[in-house]
């Protein structure tokens, strides 16, 4: 879900209808995502 | 100005990596220019789209990484807030500098708007609301950035002062958000589609009011 944000710059919309999945998956993923790049990043400082 | 209410992280996310649809992506930069927390989560958010890149082959890193979209979002623009009145730095282009020289067109009973031209998908407009005027209750056929620039906007999760941005979607029940009852509310709304609304008259008059 990330790297097709990032790198096919899909929209949130875009993403769910590539990946078959309801919006509101997509957006769930991407902020649990989000929750696991803050505690890594809150790890290294 | 104390913002409480901030961009969702899936929205912050898609905003980081370019891929926010126009209109909801030039809302996210205003919010993002008043909002230092939001700048800040921007700024990681970029870094784990350049960590990404950084570990494609060269032919992929070709095709891949959309730009960000034509917003500034420099401290200087930043900054500019501070003295550009109401109007956050990336809106200044499309707006105007002020608020008050804006022109509005009546679209209901208390209510005026202002469409602002935006490249890519969806819909981008100031909406001006009398105080204690409602926006008939509606659903959402998808995203929809709401940031208030003067006033208050309340609804059923709260209240939303300046800077505040409520960030919602089809997923989210209907709302119908009213102007503060004493100050009145100007806000800029990004619509990826159309609003549903239930009242008869809102959806026959939606090319007229474009929300």
């Amino acid at each position: 879900v990330v790297a097709l944000a990032y790198l096919e710059g899909l929209s949130h919309r875009e993403i769910a209808q590539r990946l078959g999945m309801p919006l509101g998956t997509v957006k769930s993923r991407m902020r649990i995502a989000y929750q696991k790049i803050r505690s890594v990043l809150e790890g290294v400082e | 100005m104390t913002i409480t209410r901030h961009l969702d992280a899936a929205t912050l996310m898609s905003f980081a990596a370019g891929s926010l649809p126009g209109a909801l992506a030039a809302v996210a930069a205003a919010h993002v220019a008043m909002c230092g927390r939001c700048r800040e989560e921007v700024a990681v958010l970029e870094r784990v789209g350049a960590a990404l890149v950084a570990d494609l082959p060269e032919a992929e890193l070709a095709r891949a990484g959309p730009a960000m979209p034509d917003i500034d979002l420099s401290p200087t623009a930043a900054a500019a807030f501070a003295s550009a009145d109401e109007v956050p730095a990336p809106l200044v282009r499309l707006v105007g500098p002020s608020l008050d020289r804006v022109r509005w067109r009546w679209i209901a009973p208390g209510l005026w708007h202002r469409p602002l031209p935006i490249d890519g998908r969806g819909a981008l407009q100031l909406l001006k609301g009398s105080p204690g005027v409602r926006v008939p209750e509606h659903g959402h056929g998808g995203s929809e950035l709401t940031l208030v620039l003067r006033g208050a906007l309340v609804d059923r999760s709260g209240r939303y002062g300046p800077g505040d941005v409520a960030d919602v979607d089809e997923e989210i029940e209907r709302h119908a958000p009213a102007a503060d009852p004493d100050a009145g509310c100007i806000c800029v709304v990004a619509n990826e589609q159309p609003s549903r609304f239930r009242n008869l008259l809102a959806r026959l008059l939606q090319p007229w009011h474009g929300l």
